[in-house]
């Protein structure tokens, strides 16, 4: 997604992307999360994968921004 | 100070952390010892006194003795018998749940004094409980808990909860007392002063939330006002700096929410509170559903079921009233950083709370959201049948919104989502009267430090003596204690067959049901095989037969069908299969070269050197070790092979070709000659644009040839597929890719020459550039030199192959830059 800004930045957009946090102390998916804020998306939909509360942690989520 | 903490269990750390963490900041040596061995998995899943010994010099934890003789089983007796004749107070006349809890536990004999001898009258219950306490009195002291008590040698005793049923905390308290020690009991909840039992003998210090547990320590317990100290909730203290860990659209999006609308919390009780819930939370949700305003009838609802009563939730259906999210669904004790973030998130972005009587409706309030509840007819003896529930109907004008039934209820609803600021007030004056009882911004835990400290200054406790009936009474009680003993060592053997029975049961269910699954998915595997063997062999009657039926099955079908038909063949067929695709070995006489061969066309391309004797030349003679290679038309890698494995050393190779089919063939051959650190495939087109095109497939088999690009007709025949690629000028490949510049190009693109040469201006300009092998068709050959030849190359030989009745069909030229050019750059 770094090498997209200007994709991202474009216009009007939606992000269905699966994300993986290896444990508690993974700030990967919460990184990508900020990321994606701080180009004006919101996350709408998250969709887990497996039970809550374990790991590793696989979800999709879906960004838009209008 | 030596403080000792003696808990139920570890569950209880949570309660009371922060208090320890400020003992232990404080430089006192804390020893928290619990009465169960086992840590309480479920409530303290963290491990909290591990973590709090890590971090602590001064903090240690282990178990206490539990008393088990005659005696101690008296006792307790005793006192399960004065906790119910609390029951029959006036106070809980409208507490028949409490009472037949209470009831269970006590001893037939008692109960039968209590409902047909002399304790029937209030009176009579009043000399019998003289009477018990008297006895309970007499009982000596367990020695193994004075030794505990001796070798630990505290300033202070602290306990909790102290009024479980029977109070086996009891003993502690008294061991302590006989050593001096003074003695506190730490309340911990806000339900433990009414709902449990009583607190049994003299103790010197009770720490209460607020005002109205004070009153109930003196009035329930008999406790002296001045021992009463209201501390504020010290387990609450962390929830007034929190703040939210997500917004409320994330946050929706992860528990399943829309967020574009407000959503409900229902949070679940306990489950003596509520043992059967999701009937009533479907009727509420129900109701909600059919209320005149939209706010409600769309509203999100989100369940929060209550940790120890989760398991009905787990198959609960709510089908039909989405959108609902029941999260998390086993239920989860907010202890780590991850359950409590999103215990308080669910809280801080709900619109309210409903509930039937939890302690999360108070940990509401602080947030300042509004709490709802429905007077349930199935719930009636734990919500006005319990005394702690009218602490939420009362304190400082009550916390709750109270409603008879749902019309009501929703009704509420509506105005408290109107009126913010009324809930907000009434929020807040519960908290200051409840929670915070010293102010909003006073913490609860340094009072409750303070007043274990100012218990340690005190003087030392003078040791109680025993009685002075205790020597006769406990003559009198040795029959009772032979029977007690007799008892318990019948309830333990009964306990213990009963246990190794259900062991060996379940052992023995186990190993027969891992038999039974085992027998069932042999025989499912093999009735599996059978009938599709069979099923499909039957189809195979004939060819026509087969390719019919083919066609008209699905995809999954297809792929069944087909590992049936290859399971109906022999075992040798899958060695003929290998064989076909085993790697045959390219004519070449400087390397053994592989290649993958599936197809007609991939064989034709086995015979590449012999085809193209001029182009294996040129490798050899002009292309040095280290030199770059653009091999433009690689088809399956021949030439590619030959530049990377000659003698002499080898070249780096770029490899381009677009037909997928004919790419996946190349990737192959680079595996099977372990040549990926010197042939890069590169799977685009080249062309005179850089785009998107199609590329016309003459035919789909790897290693196939005169494909046509950009146009959908050949010359060649027919098109069969159009496969969309990616087109490149090589001058802004190589400069988006920062490709080496090529000392060498092979270009065989079977018509696409001139536009290819068009985009490569400056790769053919380049200085670094000494030779150029081209084949065309005939004529293009001269157009094709004009171009090369205005990049300072120069045709050296050519090579023009003839077909069968002697037309000139392809022309081979190769260009080179002369000897000047070439050794400057080299």
């Amino acid at each position: 997604m770094a090498g997209a800004v200007q994709v991202l930045s474009g216009g009007p957009c939606e992000i269905y992307t699966e994300l993986v946090e290896t444990d508690a102390a993974d700030a990967h998916a919460r990184d990508a999360t900020a990321f994606l804020q701080k180009l004006g998306y919101r996350l709408v939909q998250v969709t887990e994968h497996r039970a809550p509360g374990t790991f590793p942690r696989v979800f999709d989520g879906l960004f838009v921004r209008s | 100070m030596r403080i000792l903490f003696v808990m139920r269990h570890s569950g209880y750390v949570r309660n009371f952390e922060s208090t320890l963490r400020m003992l232990c900041d404080r430089g006192h040596r804390v020893h928290v010892a619990f009465q169960n061995k086992a840590r309480h998995t479920l409530l303290d899943p963290v491990d909290t006194p591990r973590l709090l010994a890590g971090q602590y010099s001064n903090f240690s934890y282990g178990d206490i003795p539990a008393r088990t003789d005659g005696w101690g089983l008296l006792g307790r007796e005793l006192r399960l018998g004065l906790d119910y004749l609390r029951y029959l107070t006036p106070a809980y006349e409208d507490a028949p749940k409490l009472r037949e809890r209470a009831t269970r536990a006590v001893s037939p004999a008692l109960l039968a004094r209590v409902d047909r001898g002399f304790a029937k009258s209030p009176f009579g219950r009043r000399l019998l409980g003289a009477w018990l306490r008297a006895l309970e009195r007499s009982i000596p002291r367990a020695p193994e808990i004075d030794a505990f008590m001796a070798k630990r040698r505290p300033d202070v005793l602290a306990v909790t909860p102290l009024i479980e049923p029977g109070s086996p905390q009891s003993e502690f308290v008294r061991s302590a007392r006989a050593l001096g020690v003074r003695t506190a009991f730490c309340v911990a909840s806000w339900d433990n002063l009414t709902n449990k039992g009583l607190i049994h003998g003299p103790i010197d210090l009770v720490t209460v939330w607020n005002e109205p547990m004070k009153r109930e320590a003196i009035g329930l317990h008999g406790i002296r006002a001045d021992r009463v100290v209201v501390t504020g909730a010290a387990a609450f203290d962390h929830w007034f700096d929190w703040q939210p860990s997500s917004s409320r659209e994330t946050f929706c999006a992860r528990v399943g929410l829309p967020s574009d609308r407000p959503y409900f919390l229902y949070l679940c009780s306990s489950k003596f509170v509520a043992p059967e819930e999701v009937p009533f939370v479907r009727r509420w949700i129900h109701a909600m559903r059919q209320a005149p305003s939209a706010t409600f009838r769309d509203a999100g609802i989100l369940i929060r079921p209550h940790p120890q009563n989760a398991d009905q939730w787990r198959q609960a259906d709510l089908g039909g009233l989405d959108p609902v999210a029941v999260w998390p669904k086993a239920g989860a004790v907010p202890v780590d950083q991850n359950s409590r973030s999103d215990y308080f998130d669910s809280m801080f972005h709900c619109a309210g709370v409903v509930g039937v009587n939890t302690t999360a409706q108070i940990e509401t309030a602080i947030l300042g959201r509004p709490v709802f509840t429905v007077l349930a007819p199935e719930f009636r003896e734990t919500q006005e049948g319990t005394l702690h529930f009218r602490h939420l109907q009362q304190v400082n004008g009550g916390l709750l919104h109270v409603a008879r039934d749902f019309q009501e209820h929703l009704a509420q609803l509506g105005e408290a989502l109107g009126a913010t600021r009324e809930s907000d007030d009434r929020c807040r004056r519960f908290v200051e009267a409840f929670v915070r009882p010293y102010g909003m911004d006073v913490p609860a835990t340094p009072r409750l430090v303070e007043a274990l400290e100012a218990l340690g200054r005190e003087p030392a406790v003078r040791p109680p003596r025993d009685p002075i009936w205790a020597p006769i009474a406990r003559r009198r009680l040795a029959g009772r204690i032979s029977a007690l003993e007799r008892e318990a060592r019948t309830v333990a053997e009964y306990r213990a067959t009963r246990l190794a029975l259900r062991e060996a049961k379940r052992r023995a269910k186990d190993a027969d049901r891992r038999a039974r699954a085992a027998d069932r998915a042999r025989e499912e595997a093999e009735h599996r095989a059978r009938r599709e063997v069979s099923d499909e062999t039957k189809r195979l009657r004939t060819l026509p037969a087969l390719v019919a039926g083919f066609s008209r099955l699905g995809d999954v079908d297809r792929r069944s069908f087909l590992r049936a038909t290859f399971d109906s063949f022999p075992a040798s067929s899958y060695i003929e299969l290998h064989g076909a695709t085993k790697p045959r070995k390219l004519d070449y006489d400087g390397a053994d070269i592989f290649m993958r061969v599936m197809t007609d066309a991939e064989e034709f391309r086995l015979r590449a050197c012999g085809k193209e004797p001029f182009t294996v030349d040129w490798i050899h003679q002009r292309v040095c070790a280290g030199d770059v290679l653009y091999d433009i038309g690689a088809n399956v890698g021949a030439y590619s092979l030959v530049a990377a494995k000659k003698p002499g050393g080898a070249a780096r190779v770029f490899a381009f070709e677009p037909s997928y089919t004919t790419v996946a063939t190349l990737c192959a051959n680079i595996v099977l000659n372990d040549a990926a650190s010197l042939v890069t495939p590169v799977p685009v087109a080249l062309s005179d644009t850089t785009g998107m095109t199609v590329l016309g497939l003459r035919d789909l088999e790897p290693g196939a040839a005169r494909h046509s690009l950009g146009t959908h007709s050949s010359e060649d025949g027919p098109i069969r597929y159009d496969q969309p690629v990616m087109t490149f000028r090589l001058d802004d490949l190589i400069d988006m890719c920062r490709l080496p510049s090529a000392n060498h190009i092979k270009l065989d693109v079977d018509g696409g020459e001139l536009a290819v040469l068009e985009g490569a201006s400056r790769a053919l300009s380049s200085p670094a550039l000494r030779s150029v092998l081209v084949e065309v068709a005939t004529p293009l050959s001269g157009p094709v030199t004009r171009v090369l030849e205005g990049h300072g190359l120069r045709l050296e030989s050519k090579v023009a192959l003839t077909t069968k009745t002697g037309e000139q069909a392809v022309w081979y030229g190769l260009f080179v830059r002369d000897a000047a050019g070439d050794a400057a750059v080299r």
